[in-house]
């Protein structure tokens, strides 16, 4: 009995920690959907990717940020953060408040950009967070940058992660494959340069709208 | 015990099998005796066992710093103070950049990096260590235990038992359980202290160290809630006016005068770097930079923590803060142990200031020291935007 109740223990604090960089206060309400490779997707901030293979991708109530998923949340998850304006976090973090977050600004070089990424994954109480290798590469059309990160999770989780983003006007577009280091990172590697790849962008809402 | 409230919403189920163990609980008396063990059938020996099952856990966490060097300083200091409960007592040292350490009573021992960061010499952590080796000796968690299992509130605890097992943050969950009383605290302080002066230190630096920890938190008023480490170790002014005052006695009576400083650098001195890297990922770079500038006190011709300062000052960028980064990227390249990355921030500083010459001079100067930089492309990048030709 105590077995039992230590391992459901174990699966819901596992997705606990997973659901802490989702951008939404309250997943009631949630379901799954498909989204298909072969096509291209908007995933916000007019911006298309081709999927390239079957991920899914949870919508519902408190939802605001797209994340395609293999296995769940947290696990081999594609998230995309698009058209962050200035002033604004990359994401919220589950049970810290938005004015602990460090927050976007046009002004920002890429450095600033991959430092503010990892102080906000540090809020997220990741741990050995480092992130490396920034590098200039293309949005589609637009110049973009590239880095890496390492990290572990609060359990002990070695993950790995990549990072396209562009700055485009005055918003901000970030894209994040993140997974566990041992085996799955490097499996589904090569299909997030493709969606990397496949990146259209046209102008950015804002400033359309503008 | 220090408790991270950000995680006392979730503790481990295996809390259920306190509840189990200690049917027959009875409440504990004095303090411990050396090499004690608890029978299995008391609440002590329950308690007791739950947490040696959580040890098994911590014993293989990633989350440990192995290294034999830095576990043999940390033990070291707590077998001296520890005396004849030496043997019961069990060290690990945890790589979290939260400034937290705790005693459980079971006598596991956890130190955050974040503290031996914090701590400026032997004698500081010292008196931290000895304040929750008193807990240990008191057994304040089994009263707490006993206290908050008669309450409804342990029902409540039980019912939110969410946290992943295997998390060494749920440990300090369950330190939800021994939230100390004021007296308990005060016990420990004076206990710790005594424990620390008996073996010489300093008894100057508790009270020091206190109001490092203080000034750090009132350097960052958007924080909602304290730090693990004030949460549950306010530094009140009750606190320091008796730690001060005996101190002050004690200086009077006694020779106590071991402060540890280089001892301390050099125990930490292979990590010092990257536990920087994971103090300024915390993103409360306020905090960060009055803990750099205080340890620059000792340290003023370290190039190391004026690049780490420059580096805070960078990624906070409030108003006025890239001059400071630029002066503290200054004064560490003039160090003789400059990190070449502080040519890096001089350059980014400056590229953000619209100062193209000085960018480009420092970002050539970071390239000509690190050639295989893994940031190569993106500083030549920067350097064709400042108009380099052939960067």
């Amino acid at each position: 009995m105590i077995a039992r109740v230590i391992g459901a223990a174990r699966v819901i604090g596992a997705l606990g920690i997973s659901l802490v960089l989702i951008s939404c206060e309250s997943v009631s309400g949630a379901g799954f959907r498909t989204v298909q490779g072969g096509m291209s997707v908007n995933v916000g901030n007019n911006v298309t990717v081709d999927p390239q293979i079957v991920w899914a991708n949870p919508f519902g109530a408190g939802i605001s940020t797209t994340v395609w998923t293999i296995d769940g949340f947290g696990l081999n998850e594609v998230r995309f953060l698009m058209g962050i304006k200035p002033g604004n976090p990359l994401t919220r973090v589950s049970g810290v408040p938005q004015s602990e977050l460090g927050s976007y600004s046009a002004t920002m070089l890429p450095n600033d950009v991959m430092d503010l990424l990892a102080s906000t994954l540090g809020k997220a109480e990741f741990q050995q967070i480092r992130a490396e290798r920034l590098r200039p590469a293309q949005f589609g059309a637009v110049q973009g940058f590239r880095f890496d990160l390492d990290y572990l999770r609060k359990s002990g989780l070695q993950m790995k992660a990549m990072v396209l983003a562009a700055q485009r006007g005055e918003t901000l577009d970030l894209i994040m494959f993140s997974a566990p280091a041992e085996y799955y990172f490097d499996r589904y590697a090569p299909t997030v340069e493709q969606i990397f790849a496949s990146v259209q962008a046209s102008a950015p809402a804002q400033a359309r709208a503008s | 015990m220090m408790r991270d409230p950000r995680v006392r919403a979730g503790l481990p189920a295996l809390l259920v099998s306190l509840t189990l163990a200690t049917a027959h609980a009875a409440p504990a008396a004095g303090p411990l005796p050396p090499n004690y063990k608890p029978a299995l059938d008391t609440a002590e020996g329950g308690l007791w066992r739950s947490f040696d099952e959580f040890e098994k856990e911590v014993r293989v966490s990633p989350l440990l710093v192995k290294d034999e060097a830095l576990n043999a300083y940390v033990r070291k200091i707590v077998c001296d103070l520890a005396g004849p409960h030496c043997p019961s007592l069990r060290v690990y040292v945890v790589n979290d950049a939260t400034s937290n350490a705790l005693c459980a009573p079971n006598g596991m021992i956890l130190v955050w990096t974040g503290l031996l960061l914090r701590a400026q010499n032997e004698a500081e952590l010292a008196f931290v260590l000895g304040h929750e080796i008193s807990h240990y000796i008191k057994r304040h968690s089994l009263l707490n235990f006993e206290r908050t299992r008669r309450s409804a509130g342990f029902l409540t605890v039980l019912n939110v038992a969410t946290a992943g097992l295997a998390s060494i943050g749920t440990l300090i969950a369950v330190g939800a359980l021994a939230s100390y009383s004021r007296d308990q605290e005060r016990e420990a302080d004076t206990d710790g202290f005594e424990l620390a002066v008996a073996k010489g230190y300093d008894p100057r630096q508790g009270a020091l160290f206190w109001e490092n920890v203080s000034a750090e938190e009132d350097a960052n008023p958007k924080r909602a809630k304290p730090s693990p480490y004030m949460a549950s170790h306010p530094a009140t002014k009750e606190r320091l006016e008796t730690l001060n005052k005996r101190a002050a006695e004690i200086e009077s009576q006694t020779h106590a005068n071991v402060v540890g400083a280089d001892s301390h650098r050099a125990a930490i001195r292979a990590y010092r770097s990257t536990w920087m890297d994971a103090e300024l990922n915390r993103g409360e770079y306020g905090e960060s930079i009055v803990m750099i500038a205080q340890q620059l006190k000792a340290e003023a011709d370290s190039g190391e923590l004026h690049y780490f300062l420059g580096e805070a000052y960078r990624r906070r960028n409030d108003d006025g803060d890239l001059g400071k980064a630029t002066a503290s990227y200054q004064a560490a390249i003039i160090a003789a142990d400059v990190p070449i990355t502080a040519y890096r921030g001089l350059g980014l500083v400056a590229l953000k200031s619209g100062q193209k010459d000085a960018a480009r001079e420092a970002f050539a100067k970071y390239l000509s020291l690190a050639p295989e930089a893994n940031d190569r492309a993106m500083i030549q990048f920067y350097l064709v935007g400042v108009g380099e030709t052939q960067p």
